[in-house]
């Protein structure tokens, strides 16, 4: 299962503007604008430049940030994409 | 021309004919009404602003008449006409000029959809705009209506319009609402101001409107650039003080203040998240008018 | 001499009107609910260069307004696909909901993203334990009300989201079934399409829509937007004309459905407005089958009326007479006697004492000063 990768969903249409550690989210489709702290927007941003595994996403940040425990990451990583899985935004890869 | 340049007659004429065509600022309105407390009203509060051939096209158009039927003489009503169908309930008759001047907010915001628009004052000074977003109670048309007397230009006390071309701040500036205590305070604060009719027994209080000064009705048409977005509280007591707000904060309150951001979409949040990044955010507790003018001029003096 | 708002759509040149007639236009589009495709129609005809300037942002704004509620519609479906992705059974969007999910040019005129859904009579309670689950809640209504829909109708009270606040009905027929026309929804669930991006949901066949959209039409009492009713049949039926055989087949299935008489009567004024639309193979069956012509004369002179669109420009004395007539109509179409007069007594009452529906477009602060 850990090897399984997320997609952002076709339907979803995504703009932001950040400053500093905030990020600010619209959905054009459903009209939502949420906010996000740094590491779900990372996480966003990685699926919606290509569908990723929890460990990819993981390789993609751990270089951006220093003394961060791989487990840990691991965790706070799954349980955003959980998160934003219950928002509709990503679904499971389906099969290339 | 402009509104007072017409005879008794030919105002009485378009008002209760085809309607009364106005230029406010960037928008073209049209005003009807059988309603003589209406039609003194916008007499005396649209006085200053150019009016328009009738065959003008109008953006926007409102209709406050008589309401029908046995009712009438018991209790007589007025009714919000929109593309000649009611559209919310009658109203006491004397509730005429509060009616209309809602009834052009929710038009103008149902469909002015080439702005983004805010619930909002916006004020201006040196090109440069104060959008100040706030719920009800806040005591942001107050402030407003005082700072507007303090050197500031009125754009708005109600809408903010912001170009999803340029960013820009559009105005109409149209009549301010005041209520209750705001009425005297004004008053007092500002003796050159000019008021129209009190209506008393409102759901909000007594109602009153603050006409719009000469000179900014004549600027109208002149858009602002962003400047401050500025979240004002009105505190009994508190010195005016004026704190930082984190944009992030700023723009997710500014979208619970937007009429239109769904419709406009993409471009919406792009223009919102642009007059957040351009705007100094800040929060800003006060009691007392004369402080808060002052406050505010260091603003623009710093600006 | 038409007036624009009914000639326009078959016109080969843009309407040469004033300025103050466009804003005249424009506000009679709004109250018959046409803006978007008003707007659509001039934009997509080549014809904004003969708008005036400010008209033309009206234009733009009303078009961007019927593709944000595109948008909603498009996600709505989304949530509802998702919240049934266990339900055994098709799930069927009807009206404009289907119109817009599958593509159909003419569905950007539409301007709400309510959504009508029709399941098997033997899924209806499952599919309302999994919407509930979802977030979808019956509406609060009188006891009343939740008698006249659950048993009386046999339907279901609109349901509404929790958060989003959007409505949905939950069908199971496409008539209620103490209609004097009820519709065997097996038929209908026999010949479904899927919804290409949402395949958990499906919309009804090319003949069964046109079908829908006429008994809608003459059934559901609401004539305000009879205009816009009839152009979305005209633009269904032009969708098909390359089908050979197609008129035939609509008037078949009109006849397997018992749905001749809406048919007739639909199409004698979508014709009377936009000419011929379909072709003389069909016309002649279709006059073969066709209502009594006292009945067909009384009920075309009503609806000719009816279809006018709601506004000071073209009410004539006639026209109130002949909405309420077919209201009745419909209603008497819809359950027995014995329940209608009750029942209209009933809604008489509840209009007189209910708040007047709230504007398309909610506002923040949205009643004015003197109303909660």
């Amino acid at each position: 299962m850990a090897a399984a990768a997320w997609a952002l969903r076709p339907l979803i249409d995504l703009s932001w503007a950040e400053w500093g550690e905030d990020s600010v989210a619209f959905e054009a489709r459903s009209g939502q604008m949420l906010r996000f702290d740094a590491l779900t927007a990372a996480v966003i941003g990685c699926l919606e430049l290509a569908p990723a595994s929890v460990e990819q996403i993981c390789d993609d940040l751990q270089s951006d940030l220093s003394g961060v425990v791989r487990s840990e990451l691991h965790g706070a990583v799954s349980a955003i994409l959980e998160h934003v899985a219950d928002l509709g935004w990503i679904h499971p890869a389906p099969e290339a | 021309m402009n509104l007072a340049d017409l005879t008794e007659s030919e105002f009485r004429q378009r008002i209760t004919g085809d309607g009364l065509a106005l230029q406010t600022g960037p928008l073209h309105l049209r005003l009807r009404s059988d309603v003589l407390l209406v039609q003194q009203g916008v007499r005396l509060l649209y006085a200053d602003y150019p009016v328009l051939a009738p065959e003008r096209f109008c953006d926007h158009g409102v209709e406050i008449v008589r309401a029908g039927g046995l009712r009438r003489w018991l209790r007589p009503q007025v009714l919000f006409l929109h593309d000649g169908a009611p559209t919310f309930e009658p109203m006491p008759a004397d509730h005429g000029m509060p009616l209309l001047e809602w009834a052009l907010n929710w038009a103008i915001s149902g469909q002015a959809h080439q702005y983004l628009i805010l619930h909002a004052a916006v004020i201006e000074r040196g090109g440069r705009a104060v959008v100040m977003p706030a719920p009800p109670g806040s005591g942001k048309s107050t402030l407003c209506a005082g700072l507007i007397h303090r050197g500031w230009r009125l754009l708005s006390d109600e809408l903010a319009l912001i170009d999803l071309g340029n960013g820009r701040l559009a105005g109409p500036a149209r009549p301010v609402s005041l209520k209750n205590a705001s009425i005297d305070l004004i008053a007092a604060f500002a003796p050159e101001a000019v008021f129209g009719r009190r209506t008393p027994a409102t759901v909000k209080g007594t109602v009153a409107h603050l006409r719009a000064p000469s000179e900014h009705v004549r600027r109208a048409a002149e858009p602002a650039l962003p400047g401050w977005i500025v979240f004002p509280k009105y505190v009994a007591g508190a010195a005016a003080q004026l704190g930082s707000r984190p944009k992030a904060d700023a723009i997710m309150q500014l979208s619970r203040n937007a009429f239109n951001a769904g419709i406009t979409g993409r471009e919406g949040f792009a223009a919102l998240a642009r007059l957040v990044s351009e705007s100094e955010c800040l929060d800003f507790s006060y009691s007392s008018l004369d402080e808060a003018a002052a406050v505010f001029e260091r603003l623009a003096a710093a600006a | 001499m038409t007036p624009p708002l009914l000639a326009l759509w078959t016109a080969t040149e843009p309407p040469p009107l004033a300025e103050r007639d466009w804003e005249r236009l424009l506000g009679q589009a709004r109250r018959a609910r046409l803006e978007v495709r008003l707007a659509n129609h001039v934009i997509e005809q080549g014809w904004l260069a003969a708008v005036p300037e400010r008209a033309q942002v009206q234009l733009h704004n009303a078009r961007k307004h019927g593709l944000r509620l595109q948008d909603e519609l498009l996600w709505e479906a989304d949530r509802i696909a998702a919240a049934l992705a266990e339900f055994e059974g098709p799930v069927v969007v009807l009206k404009g909901g289907a119109y817009r999910l599958i593509g159909q040019a003419h569905a950007e005129g539409r301007l709400y993203s309510d959504i009508d859904l029709l399941v098997p009579r033997a899924g209806l309670r499952a599919a309302e334990r999994a919407l509930f689950r979802a977030g979808w809640i019956a509406a609060t209504l009188t006891p009343y009300d939740e008698r006249y829909y659950r048993d009386w109708m046999h339907e279901l009270p609109p349901l509404q989201h929790v958060v989003r606040m959007s409505s949905l009905d939950l069908h199971h027929t496409l008539t209620p079934p103490t209609s004097r026309l009820p519709v065997d929804a097996a038929l209908l669930l026999a010949e479904l399409e899927p919804v290409p991006q949402l395949p958990r949901l499906s919309v009804l066949s090319p003949r069964d829509r046109i079908l829908h959209s006429l008994v809608h039409l003459l059934q559901d009492g609401d004539f305000s937007a009879a205009l816009r009713d009839l152009l979305d049949v005209r633009d269904l039926l032009l969708a098909q004309q390359g089908e050979a055989g197609f008129g035939l087949r609509l008037v078949a299935r009109a006849e397997q459905l018992g749905l001749v008489r809406p048919l007739f009567h639909g199409l004698v004024q979508a014709e009377q407005l936009f000419g011929p639309l379909l072709d003389a193979a069909a016309r002649t069956r279709l006059a073969a089958v066709a209502p009594p012509r006292w009945q067909a004369a009384l009920l075309r002179t009503l609806l000719d009326s009816a279809v006018r669109p709601t506004h000071p420009d073209f009410d004539t004395a006639f026209t109130p007479w002949a909405r309420q007539a077919l209201y009745v109509r419909s209603h008497w179409l819809r359950m027995p006697w014995h329940q209608i007069l009750p029942h209209l007594a009933r809604k008489a009452w509840m209009r007189a004492r209910a708040e007047p529906p709230a504007p398309e477009t909610p506002a923040v602060g949205a009643a004015p000063p003197g109303q909660t």
